[in-house]
């Protein structure tokens, strides 16, 4: 069986969701590989969350089938997941270390395996002194430290984090970009969604961009950038000329210029190459402080794929 | 399974060991028996009263003074509360003049020397109204031992008159007692008493647990806590460790408040001679058998209805706790859900005294009622085996029928918040779900 589903550890085929009129997750395939750290990318409302909670079995899927590295959903790979919701909460009458040792036997771990554990998290995450207060009396900031304890004191081959930096402040982002590298460190497989596209291109390795519960671009993050084709050229000139910029605006290869102050920002047709640009500024003689080709950033991926997502479905509308 | 464990465990700790729960239990039977304790003391020391009475005799057999006899003779005490003393001086006065009479001991009521007056006119023996005035007119004791003593004289003049012997009478019309029983089982008193005190029982459990549980879900869904739980072990798992945990915490309290009770009967004519009452009536209740003994396997049998009636109520709070987003709309849910409750309670009773109606009968299968008729039935009537096996498993399959449908709700209500759903909306999330 596990040789079948090859290196992934959560693979999804056709899955999909449908609340009443509304397609939440349209048939989606996703193959997280193991010890990646993949980027679920998307803008509110994309199916995210919604795709999480089907890997968890939180709900129910319509169509289609989840493995777990390597199995069908069960309470054993439940077992294998540390998760992270993003409506993260707490016991509040319960004191720390009590709270903690539950989550880890709902894991299947004996409170007695646990303790020490939860000793040790405590002492890393300075909260040594509160594990017998009740959760009530712990700052915000401490208790996202202890949900945090909570989803990997299982020391689960998965973790899955939704939405993880919102509503963080910056000392426990940084607390929890710690864990995360640990974690990679570690070899673990580690699947967050997020909508904030630079926390994923500092982070991950794979990334997958879904809007209105379709999969836009799926890969390793340089691949994606890769097939998405465009590049881009940046351009400052020596000295402002009106004539430049209009000759470079009306060359073929040329998309799309956008002008910031002396500094040209050039997107090129899909694979142009861009040395016509070069010559064209060689030829007319004008001084050039800087040219660079770039890739696009993640984040620009992002905004066009699923800017294009959303034309398509207008014409599909207005069809 | 196995992981309804630490749930049951969670719940479990986080109930009993709260100063709530504590308190709870001790105050529970302190409040018992203080209640207990100040009724015994008020009723032991206010009793019937003394009054000081006149008699306004009009009469011409001299009726004044057997009623004087009839009034002070000692009473014999209506159980706990003491008979009310008369102190009564008679007063010949002439029919025609009874109005200045009555007028004079009017003012000395009035004037707090006397309680009141009883005016026994001339023709008494022939139907003629006797009448009574005081400031104790509306002591019922006091007045039911006035109307006595008068009735007692008149009658025992008018037999007189006849000829006929008092005493001889008196043996004649004694009453004859008769031994009633059911031929399958106990008395209905006992019955009845048996089937009060269980739905007591269980309407306390539910009432207290089964709000609790509605609480415990409903705040699991507003702390948001619930998506992390189901992440890791079932709904349906979630919901069972909980209801069975808060049950079970549920019957430790009153089993320390039976406890309590059986020590408190036991012990009551100590207790009540303590608080300087008279401690022969309390020692008679704590002998007297309330309950007629059963056998081993019908106890068993009540137990497993009691237990089946909680479970399908408390679950029935969770899906209320699962569908409602803050405590003040939970609160229009308890009585819908109460009425099937006390729809039993109606139906127990007088299947007590006709238990196999075909309303008795219908009573004890249906689920919701089941648990609260069936034991009556079982205590008054030859049910078969197979009856009760059907009623039994129509009871715990509901129950889990509503645990999985809770389960269900649960789940997708985490994902709806703010406003209450509608019913379909509600039918909605069953299809999804």
């Amino acid at each position: 069986m596990a040789q079948l589903h090859g290196t992934a550890a959560i693979e999804l085929q056709g899955v999909s969701k449908r609340y009443g009129d509304f397609q939440a997750v349209r048939p989606l395939d996703l193959s997280i590989p193991h010890g990646s750290t993949y980027g679920l990318l998307g803008p509110n409302g994309a199916g995210k969350t919604t795709t999480i909670r089907m890997i968890l079995r939180i709900i129910t899927t319509d169509t289609g089938s989840v493995h777990i590295l390597g199995e069908p959903q069960s309470q054993r790979g439940l077992d294998r997941i540390g998760y992270l919701p993003e409506e993260r909460g707490v016991y509040r009458r319960m004191k720390v270390r009590r709270l903690l040792s539950f989550f880890a036997e709902l894991k299947g771990i004996p409170a007695r395996v646990a303790r020490p554990r939860i000793a040790q998290w405590l002492e890393r995450f300075e909260l040594a002194e509160w594990s017998e207060r009740k959760l009530q009396e712990l700052s915000k900031g401490m208790q996202q430290k202890v949900q945090f304890i909570g989803a990997i004191l299982h020391e689960p081959e998965i973790v899955i984090l939704d939405e993880p930096f919102s509503g963080l402040d910056p000392i426990n982002q940084r607390v929890l970009r710690e864990i995360i590298n640990d974690l990679k460190s570690a070899g673990r497989t580690i699947l967050f969604s997020t909508h904030i596209i630079d926390q994923a291109e500092r982070l991950c390795d794979h990334v997958c961009i879904i809007a209105r519960g379709d999969k836009v671009a799926d890969g390793p993050l340089a691949e994606v950038k890769r097939r998405h084709g465009s590049e881009y050229v940046g351009i400052t000139l020596g000295e402002w000329s009106g004539h430049t910029i209009e000759a470079l605006r009306r060359l073929p290869e040329v998309q799309q210029l956008n002008e910031r102050g002396s500094e040209l920002e050039i997107r090129l047709r899909d694979h142009q190459d861009p040395q016509a640009l070069l010559q064209l500024l060689v030829r007319e003689g004008v001084a050039v402080k800087r040219f660079e080709v770039r890739e696009p950033s993640l984040e620009q991926v992002f905004i066009e794929r699923v800017g294009a997502q959303d034309q398509d479905e207008e014409e599909l509308l207005h069809a | 399974m196995p992981r309804i464990v630490p749930v049951f465990k969670r719940e479990f700790t986080e109930t009993v060991g709260t100063r709530g729960f504590m308190i709870g239990t001790v105050l529970g039977p302190l409040l018992m028996v203080g209640i207990f304790a100040a009724q015994f003391l008020i009723i032991a020391k206010s009793g019937g009263g003394e009054h000081d009475i006149v008699i306004l005799d009009a009469s011409a057999g001299n009726l004044g003074a057997v009623v004087e006899r009839n009034l002070e003779a000692p009473q014999p005490r209506m159980g706990f509360i003491a008979a009310p003393t008369f102190t009564a001086r008679v007063e010949g006065v002439d029919a025609a003049a009874h109005e200045q009479a009555a007028e004079r001991v009017r003012a000395q009521v009035v004037a707090e020397e006397l309680d009141g007056f009883l005016y026994i006119p001339p023709d008494i023996s022939s139907g003629e109204t006797a009448r009574y005035e005081g400031d104790n007119a509306t002591n019922s004791g006091a007045m039911s031992q006035v109307r006595q003593a008068v009735q007692r004289a008149v009658q025992s003049e008018r037999l007189g008159s006849e000829g006929i012997d008092e005493a001889k009478l008196t043996a004649a019309l004694a009453p004859v007692p008769l031994d009633v029983a059911q031929t399958a089982g106990g008395n209905p008193t006992a019955a009845r008493l048996l089937a009060f005190g269980m739905a007591f029982a269980m309407y306390m459990l539910v009432i207290m647990y089964g709000q609790s549980i509605m609480q415990s879900v409903l705040e699991e869904k507003r702390d948001r806590i619930v998506e992390l739980v189901v992440s890791s072990i079932r709904a349906r798992d979630l919901l069972i460790g909980k209801i069975t945990a808060l049950g079970a915490a549920g019957l430790l309290q009153m089993l320390i408040w039976v406890t309590a009770a059986a020590i408190l009967m036991s012990q009551g004519g100590l207790l009540a001679g303590r608080f300087g009452a008279d401690a022969e009536p309390v020692q008679m209740l704590s002998q007297a058998e309330l309950f007629p003994s059963l056998p081993a396997s019908t106890g068993v049998l009540f137990l497993l209805f009691f237990l089946g009636g909680f479970l399908l109520f408390a679950t029935l709070f969770a899906v209320i706790g699962a569908i409602v987003t803050n405590t003040q709309e939970a609160q229009q849910y308890v009585f819908p859900v109460l009425v099937p409750f006390l729809l039993g309670l109606f139906i127990a009773m007088p299947a007590a005294e006709n238990p196999d109606s075909s309303i008795a009968v219908a009573g004890s299968i249906i689920p919701f009622t089941a648990a609260m008729v069936m034991p009556v039935r079982v205590l008054m009537s030859n049910v078969s085996w197979l009856e009760i096996l059907l009623s039994l498993v129509l009871l715990f399959a509901s129950a889990a029928a509503v645990v999985w449908l809770a389960a269900k709700i649960y789940r997708i209500a985490i994902f709806a918040t703010g406003k209450k759903p509608t019913l379909r909306e509600l039918a909605g999330w069953l299809r999804t779900a």
